[in-house]
This record gives structure tokens, sequence and C-alpha cells, in this order.
């Protein structure tokens, strides 16, 4: 038997109460069935649909989805259920996330001392150190956030995990826009965190890069799983991946032929039945169109949501 | 030559410069790629080019005449972050509006879904915001597109989709495309031509 998940999600679904024209109220759900484990010594990466719920299941770990959201299903951290209180304490200091949007920096203060967590001497080192590594130069640090270029605001959100010293770091996209070097530079630092016995999750469009440092992948579309696989198989090749959105999204990649899919990830308003995938997969048939069992992969390092299995 | 960069010099103060004597040209109907490391400029100049920000020296000609503020502007730019490029009080529709592309065409082509209309920029994922961006710099008088990094926060299959589109319409209407990307790979898929700032930075 494994050890405990440090973050071990199951059965959630998020819906959002939308009003409508008037008082018409609209129940949108955007994330269902979810299951996920992120383990010590692990990095799992997130990969999948722009839109699939990656960013919404960031926020629900880390008690910040709007008012409107509804949570169901299990959050648990360390085994034990990860409850508003829980979560206010934890936030920041051992759970972290470095968030996607750019618009998290206070665009009132200066760069250098809003990452930093205090006032204090040794926040201000770690801020250096983080900053050094980064390539941000000491002048970076007195310049307030318009001042910055995209690549420099993306390297300035990553520094701020290094300012406590977390158990768990969720990362919302945090290598768009950095050119290669940057982008392994971050990467190795997540591997290290790992490596020291902590665990990370990764959300992130740069497949190939992400892969090269990742134990598993998790595949979402439509605000669901498709596969959980070992972060190797990618490499390895399109016929070690299993479910065909997964094969897809590794052809679309510029260096793998970048292939498009015809269609779009359907609308949480669609009502559905079967497969998620069904309008855009080439080898759908009938039986796709019922309900779709979890094939766990016999070494117990994934599953696929598929009837067509491994 | 259509877009024609002459002696671009510039710096945010007159003591620090950030590159001097940038000069190329792009013509309709190509697709130029635009690399540097992070920080030496590139939106700076994409600003420039689509005259949002002015040279300390040299200028920028567009069909023969230097650009003006005045009418649309034939040279629409996607920023790199569009969380930061679209008002946040604004419901998505209003923003189409603005520039006038509430064109079913366009909508369903990059897949924009009616139901997105009606919420705020906060109230979609980045991916679903960028296409917002991408959609409204088509309006029709639209001759050149300056794209900073515009797929990095879309998920490969969007990417390739939203890049075949582009390509295409660039194509049909004949305008020409500076591409801002650190994504090599991207950048011999998508362009028909690059240049690294870097190297003419030296010369
Ligand atoms: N406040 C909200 N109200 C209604 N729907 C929302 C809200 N926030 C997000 N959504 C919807 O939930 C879905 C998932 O959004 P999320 O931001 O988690 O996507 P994502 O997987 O992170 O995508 P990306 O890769 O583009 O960042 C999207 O379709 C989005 O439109
Ligand atoms: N409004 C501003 N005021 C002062 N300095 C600025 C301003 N905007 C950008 N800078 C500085 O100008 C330099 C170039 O920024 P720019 O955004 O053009 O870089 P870039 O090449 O696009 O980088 P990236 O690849 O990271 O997006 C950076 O050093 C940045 O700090
Ligand atoms: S269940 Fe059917 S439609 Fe869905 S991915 Fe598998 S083969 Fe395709
Ligand atoms: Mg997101
Ligand atoms: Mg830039």
């Amino acid at each position: 038997m494994k050890n405990i998940p440090e973050i071990e999600i199951e059965n959630l679904s998020i819906t959002f109460k939308i009003y409508e024209k008037g008082l018409i109220q609209k129940n949108i759900k955007t994330i269902s069935n979810l299951c996920l484990k992120a383990y010590k010594g692990e990095i799992l990466a997130v990969v999948g649909s722009s839109g699939s719920g990656k960013s919404l299941l960031a926020h629900a770990i880390m008690g910040i989805l709007p008012k409107n959201a509804t949570v169901t299903g299990s959050i648990k951290y360390k085994g034990s259920e990860l409850t508003e209180k829980r979560i206010h304490n934890l936030r920041g200091k051992e759970i972290c996330i470095i968030p996607q949007s750019v618009s998290y920096l206070d665009p009132l203060m200066k760069v250098g001392s809003q990452v930093m967590i205090k006032n204090n001497k040794s926040c201000f080192e770690k801020m250096r150190n983080a900053f050094k590594r980064y390539d941000l130069c000491e002048n970076a640090e007195k310049l307030y956030p318009f001042q910055y270029s995209g690549g420099m605001a993306r390297r300035a959100l990553i520094s701020t995990v290094e300012q406590t010293e977390p158990s768990v770091i969720i990362a919302d996209e945090p290598t768009p826009g950095l050119d290669k070097q940057m982008a392994y530079k971050t990467m190795k630092y997540f591997r290290d965190f790992a490596d020291k016995g902590k665990a990370v999750i990764i959300i992130t469009h740069d497949i190939d890069i992400a892969v090269q440092y990742a134990d598993k992948v998790s595949v979402f579309y439509g605000g669901t799983t498709l596969e959980t696989t070992k972060a190797e198989n990618f490499i390895k090749g399109e016929k070690y991946l299993c479910h065909p959105y997964t094969k897809a999204l590794y052809n679309a990649l510029p260096q793998n032929g970048f292939k498009p899919v015809e269609g779009f990830q359907p609308s949480p308003y669609d009502v559905f039945e079967g497969c998620i995938y069904y309008d855009r997969c080439d080898i759908r048939c009938e039986k796709c169109k019922e309900n779709i069992p979890i094939y766990n992969f016999p070494d117990g390092s994934g599953f696929v949501r598929c009837i067509n299995g491994y | 030559m259509a877009i024609e960069c002459k002696n671009i010099t510039f710096g945010y103060s007159k003591d620090n410069i950030l590159f001097k004597n940038i000069s190329f040209s792009v013509d309709y109907g190509e697709r130029v790629g635009i690399v540097a490391k992070s920080g030496f400029g590139k939106s700076t100049l994409a600003k420039i080019i689509a005259g949002y920000e002015k040279p300390l020296s040299g200028e920028i000609i567009v069909d023969g005449k230097p650009i003006t503020k005045k009418g649309y502007n034939p040279v629409q730019l996607i920023y790199q972050h569009p969380e930061k490029a679209i008002n946040p009080m604004w419901k998505m529709e209003k923003v189409l509006l603005e520039e006038n592309v509430l064109n079913d065409y366009i909508i369903n082509s990059l897949g924009i879904k009616k139901e997105w209309l009606k919420r705020y920029p906060t109230e979609l994922s980045g991916g679903e915001l960028q296409r917002f961006s991408v959609a409204r710099a088509l309006c029709e008088n639209t001759k050149f597109i300056i794209a900073d990094e515009i797929t990095t926060m879309v998920d490969p299959i969007t990417q390739s989709q939203i890049w075949h589109f582009l390509i295409e319409e660039c194509q049909k209407r004949n305008m020409g495309m500076i591409i801002v990307t650190h994504n090599m790979y991207l950048a011999e898929k998508i362009c028909t031509r690059i240049i690294n700032l870097e190297d003419m930075a030296l010369e």
C-alpha cells in the first residue's frame, strides 16, 4: 500500500448559480465527478482543455471560489477533510498557490515588497534569492507591475512560493511566456521541492516541458479527468497514451504534427449521457453513448475513462 | 512594403535605452516571427508598431505613410495577457460590439460560446478570454495583426485551431502578421520568416 496522498480529491463537483434575463436562475456544473491524488515526493501535471476546470480545481482546494459556486464531494489534506476553517489556516503557509493571472500582482505596490509576506530580513533574503534565480535584477525589485514585461511578471509570481516552507504547491500555469531555459529552471525548482518529500500540482499547457519533470499526468476535459498516466508515457510516444483525447492533445503539439481537432469542448449547459468526448472522437461507436466505465491500469499507475480501455 | 519599422530606438527613459536602430519590414501575406529573450522589449516594440507608444527616434510607415492616431487602426495588437487588455467592468458582448466584430463566422470559428457573451471577464477561463481578444482584432478593416504570445494560455488543440483559423483569415484577406513567441517549434510551423531581435541589436 502506498502512503496517504497529501491531497486527495474524490467525486468533486462545482456548480455555479447564474441569473439570466431577469430572475431565471440556472445551475451550471463546471466540474463533475473529478478524482485526483497528489503524493509526497511527486509532481502531478494537470493538462487538458481550456475551460475544463483546472483553475477552478485549484481555487476549490485553496477555498477561494466565488460565492455563487457550490462544491460537493471531498477534498482531503493529509488524510482528513480540508474544511473551510482548516484551509483558512493553511493557505499561504502549508498550501501555496501560484495564480494563473498576472493581475494578482497589486498594481500599486512595488513588486519586490509585495512578494515578501512579511517585512523582515529573512523574507527579504528569500525574495532576493528567488529573484536572482529567475534573473530579476535588484532594480526589478523596485519597479511597479506595469513596468514589468510579461515574462518578468510570471517570474515574480513564481518567486512568491519561496517565502514559506509549504508542503504542497499548486502552480496554475507557471511557465507561459517564459523561454525554454527559464521554464526548465522553474520546473527544476519544483522537482527539487518534490524530492524533499513535498507534493506539487502543476497546471500547464506546456506539456512537452512538464512531462520531463513530472511523475504523473492527469488529463482534463469538460470538467472531468479522462486519463491519469505516467509522465514518461508522453515521452515514449502516442501509442503509450490510452484516451483518444490524450492522443489528440499529443498530436496537436507543434513538434508532433500541429494537428487540430474539429469541434469544441461541450458546454456545461449541454446535458450529457455517455462519453463527453463523443462528438470529436474518431473511434466512437454506439456503446459510447452509455455509461463509460473507468479502467484502472493493472500496475496502479493511473486510469482511463473510455470503453476501449487500455 | 506594407509595414516598415525604420531605425526604431526606444527606452522608457532617455538614459535607459532598450533597443537601438531596429529596422525591418513586413509585407502583406507574410507572417513574421519575432524572437528575443524575456525583457528585451518585444511587447514594447509591438506597442510601438501598433502606434500606442512613440519611439525616441525612427518611424513606423504603413503603406508608405506614417501611422496616425485618427480613425480605425489597421494595425491590431493582440496582447500577451488578455486579463489586462479587456475592461473588467464590461460584459463580453460589449467587448466585441465595441470593435464591431459580433459576427457569427468569427465567433463560431474560434469556438466562442453564446453563453459567454453574457459574462464578465473574470467569469471565463484564461483560454476562453484569449479567444475574445483574437476575435476583436479581426474587424473588417484590419490589415495587420501583431500577435504577442497569444496562445500560451490555451491547450495545444485549441492553439492549433486558433492558428489554423488565423492563418486562413490572413490568406483570405491578404493581411500581414507579426508573431511574438518563445516557442520555436510553434514559430517554425506558423511563420514564413523569423527575425531574432537580439542579433539585429548587435549589428
Ligand atoms: N465565475 C464563474 N461563473 C460561471 N462560470 C465560470 C466561472 N468561472 C469559471 N467558469 C467556467 O468554468 C469553466 C472552467 O474554468 P477554469 O478557469 O477552471 O478553466 P481552465 O481549465 O483553468 O482553463 P484555462 O486553461 O483556459 O485556464 C469554464 O468553462 C469557465 O467559463
Ligand atoms: N511601462 C513601462 N515603464 C517602464 N519600464 C517598462 C515598462 N514596460 C516595460 N518596461 C521594461 O521594458 C523592458 C522590456 O519590456 P517588454 O514587455 O517589452 O519585454 P518583452 O520582450 O515583451 O518580454 P517578455 O518576453 O517577458 O514578455 C523590461 O525590462 C521592462 O521592465
Ligand atoms: S468512450 Fe468512445 S467516444 Fe469516448 S473516447 Fe472512448 S471510444 Fe471515443
Ligand atoms: Mg486556468
Ligand atoms: Mg512581452
